[in-house]
């Protein structure tokens, strides 16, 4: 078991509740999809698994690390196992593709020699080897976002998380970073998707994870989904 | 090389605010150094007032020659004494001649020399201490056929309080500028951090230890506190040069001081910087 939720709850000041008694486990090499409405509890469950929040209740257990047992540095390790991707990209606009890619691999101490390989490899990998000196603004929704799934691939992470990837893309666009994400998945690497593009979650027939207000209320491979009917049948688990 | 290139971006970006630190630093430094430097210098003074110091035994005026003999043997026997030295009262009167210069036709309207017999003694100078000194002359009173002891206790126990003040002075001055430069240094490092929170942000996500998002801003503190540091030595040694022309004794700060300024002015600097990355890094959990 590669990610292990075990009766998470997460609450914040002042009451509100984000997630209430979660239980779920993704495997090395799954392909998962998380939806729900806004507020539905996606984000600040993405967040409990790169421990930048910690569980109010129960645990999560990440490859060797469990939320209950961790220390600061071992939080720091812990996120280069995990990447992560935004919907607003989260790119630094004075650094050039290249140099955003590299920060991770710095971070872990890697030599120059390799950490030029790699960003190239990677970079090359997410189709922008031509343009790796070009910096952020510089570039399309599309590609921005295709530097930031290079940049959290870049230490060849365990699993990559994805919150709204595609949530400021064209839907071609956005068919195009399914299909990179779908490739990096075929590589090995586990990728837990939230997003409200339950079309292409259908179409794709991988694992969906519905929430509604911070409750798993369906878990299960989502079958017969069109874009035509919008991917309304339920899960069968 | 990768913090130390990412703190000299830091400054460059910091452009104004960083000269603006520096200016404060080294004008905080300055007035501490000003401070040591006095306190040096009266040290020096001290010291060489110290190593001036003698007792003088004014001899009674009807001694006779076989009791100043036993008292020269019972001087010389006491420990500490370096030298003694007898002063007749005619090569009293000759010094004293000598010193009135050209008006020592003063003198010779006396009719007789009132200058008594002495004895000079120095101390060795290991005992040349205020406390040893007045211990000395205490037990010289005492003896058989002295009339009076002198050593100049008053201006010594002056120069030594004055020491004392300076050295409060030193500490306060230390605190008050070492509050003023870590409040500078930090305001200015919590700007640059607040510029880059959108690189801390990402280098935290990707996996970056708190060292390594630290270290740049720790370096950038330093390089403040390096520059007010030697913009300060240079000012306090341009003004201790104009001051050694017109009194030559002046002293620059001792080795050991010196080592204490750069130590204390580095020691803020990064001690600045930590409280602003402590902060910072602490909001940002």
């Amino acid at each position: 078991m590669l990610l292990e939720f075990r009766n998470v709850s997460k609450k914040f000041k002042g009451g509100t509740v984000a997630l209430e008694k979660i239980n779920l486990s993704i495997d090395k090499g799954e392909f998962v999809f998380l939806t729900g409405s806004s507020g539905a509890g996606k984000t600040t469950l993405l967040k409990l698994i790169y421990l930048d929040q910690i569980p109010s209740e129960g645990e999560v257990s990440i490859g060797d690390y469990v939320s209950s047992d961790i220390n600061k540095k071992d939080i720091a390790m812990l996120r280069r196992k995990v990447g992560v991707v935004f919907q607003e990209f989260k790119l630094l606009a004075d650094l050039t593709a290249f140099e955003n890619v590299v920060l991770p691999l710095r971070a872990a101490g890697k030599k120059d020699s390799e950490i030029r390989k790699r960003v190239n490899s990677v970079l090359y990998s997410v189709g922008l080897s031509s343009k790796r000196h070009q910096f952020p603004p510089k570039l399309s929704g599309g590609e921005q976002q295709r530097v930031a799934i290079a940049r959290a691939m870049a230490l060849r992470p365990s699993i990559l998380l994805a919150d709204e990837p595609t949530g400021n893309l064209d839907p071609d666009t956005a068919a195009q970073i399914f299909e990179l994400l779908l490739d990096i998945n075929r590589g090995g690497t586990s990728v837990l998707v939230a997003t409200h593009d339950v079309q292409n979650a259908a179409r794709l027939k991988k694992r969906l994870i519905v929430l509604d207000k911070g409750r798993v209320i369906e878990d299960g491979i989502k079958e017969g989904g069109t874009e035509e009917d919008g991917g309304a049948e339920p899960c069968i688990t | 090389m990768y913090h130390l290139n990412q703190a000299l971006s830091g400054i460059k970006r910091a452009g104004f605010m960083s000269a603006a630190c520096v200016i404060i630093m080294t004008c905080s430094l300055l007035i501490l150094g000003i401070f040591l430097l006095a306190t040096a210098n009266l040290r020096e003074v001290l010291r060489f007032a110290h190593e001036k110091v003698e007792i003088v035994v004014f001899l009674e005026d009807d001694i006779s020659r076989a009791t100043a003999d036993s008292l020269m043997t019972e001087v010389e026997s006491i420990p500490f004494i370096e030298s003694t030295r007898h002063v007749d009262p005619a090569s009293a009167m000759e010094r004293l001649k000598q010193e009135f210069g050209n008006r020592s036709h003063i003198l010779e309207s006396l009719e007789s020399n009132p200058l008594p017999a002495s004895l000079e003694i120095t101390l060795k100078p290991q005992y040349r201490l205020r406390q040893r000194v007045e211990g000395v002359a205490e037990r010289l009173v005492q003896l058989r056929g002295v009339e009076d002891v002198s050593y100049g206790r008053g201006w010594i126990a002056v120069l030594e309080k004055v020491v004392r003040v300076f050295a409060v002075v030193d500490i306060v001055i230390g605190l008050v500028v070492g509050i003023a430069a870590l409040v500078t240094v930090s305001y200015t490092v919590r700007l640059t951090l607040y510029a880059r929170r959108e690189m801390i942000k990402v280098l935290k996500l990707v996996g970056a230890t708190d060292f390594f998002v630290m270290a740049p801003f720790l370096l950038e503190g330093l390089l403040h506190g390096a520059a007010s540091i030697a913009l300060s030595l240079v000012l306090l040694y341009l003004g201790y040069s104009a001051i050694d022309t017109r009194i030559p004794q002046a002293v620059f700060m001792p080795l050991g001081m010196l080592i204490f300024f750069i130590v204390f002015g580095l020691a803020v600097a990064v001690l600045g910087s930590l409280v602003s990355l402590r902060v910072f890094l602490g909001e940002k959990e």
